[in-house]
């Protein structure tokens, strides 16, 4: 993203390291209390949710609180999401500016009336879209981003 | 993290590494490393991406699961409602650019307060372990050979954190 920041010299590189830190810190104090709240790791692992946080809230409050918990990650990993497609937008935008990628003229073409790469945008989307088809047929694809749980994650 | 944040300030682009390594590899080499490493972090990206609307889209399953106990999930289900978040991220990050700076800033405060509820809710209301068994107990449940292969592969989670910032 960083062609599009003003002064990006200074304000990436502070973003990142501000982000680092914060995130770290709030991190290390979440990840310290929910290793006090799992009593039961095989049971938190066996949720029938399929997430061993919804067993943690679970323990706490009751069904109204534990969907009310889950909304703040919900949330907080949809602004997350956006960013994270922009960049990856970005970043595939400018390896296609450099004819890194097939199709890469069209790819890189910016669109001029809302001055977005969409054609990256797009291109970004259909990928998720396809592997997201792996969890039909697949247990343990994708088991590797549960590990969301110790962390929320930052916008 | 420091030196990424430094060559980020020496040469803010929207490629990252693939460009840096070209900046700093001997001419020679320019090309075929930087074309490598570009390859690399774009699959690295797109794999990484689509890890956001799969949280989200299986999240909102979740809470179906807790709200509604006869209801038993399917995985296909789960897979439309990733592409459901994903249409969306799509719609949004084509027309909705102008709003982000905003929407990323109340984002910020509900991240700071959605933090305090749940680690409130955290303390005061749940059941807690001693703090011998959350400081010193180690448990090996995925059936790896050792102890340490454990910990190095639980490490994923804690990189996965770390990417996602």
């Amino acid at each position: 993203m960083s062609e599009e920041i003003k002064d990006a010299g200074k304000t990436v590189p502070k973003a990142m390291i501000g982000a680092y830190l914060m995130n770290g810190s709030l991190g290390i104090i979440f990840l310290i209390s929910y290793m006090f709240m799992v009593t039961d790791v095989e049971a938190a692992l066996n949720d029938a949710s399929g997430y061993a946080h919804i067993w943690v809230f679970s323990q706490a409050v009751g069904t109204g609180g534990v969907v009310a918990l889950n909304a703040i990650p919900t949330v907080l990993i949809f602004a997350g999401t956006l960013t994270y497609n922009l960049s990856t937008s970005r970043q595939t935008w400018a390896f296609a500016r450099d004819r890194g990628l097939p199709f890469s003229n069209w790819i890189s073409t910016v669109n001029k009336s809302i001055e977005t790469p969409a054609n990256s945008v797009t291109v970004t989307c259909l990928i998720t879209i396809a592997l997201s088809l792996i969890n039909i047929g697949s247990d343990v694809a994708f088991n590797a981003s549960k590990c969301y749980d110790t962390h929320l994650r930052s916008t | 993290m420091l030196s990424l944040a430094e060559m980020a300030s020496m040469a803010p682009t929207a490629g990252g590494q693939y460009h840096w390594v070209s900046e700093f590899s001997p001419p020679s080499l320019q090309k075929p490393l930087s074309f490598f490493v570009g390859w690399m972090s774009t699959l690295s990206w797109q794999a990484g991406t689509a890890s956001g609307p799969f949280l989200v889209g299986t999240l909102i399953q979740s809470s179906a699961v807790v709200m509604y106990p006869d209801y038993s999930p399917t995985k296909w289900q789960g897979t439309l409602m990733v592409i459901a978040v994903t249409v969306l991220v799509w719609a949004l990050n084509i027309w909705g650019t102008r709003g982000m700076p905003m929407f990323q800033n109340v984002m910020l405060v509900i991240h700071v307060l959605g933090f305090l509820t749940i680690i409130i809710v955290f303390w005061v209301l749940s059941p807690r372990n001693s703090a011998e068994v959350t400081f010193t107990q180690f448990t090996n449940s995925g059936g790896w050979s050792s102890m340490g292969l454990t910990l190095m592969v639980g490490q994923l989670s804690a990189i996965y954190a770390c990417i996602c910032m």
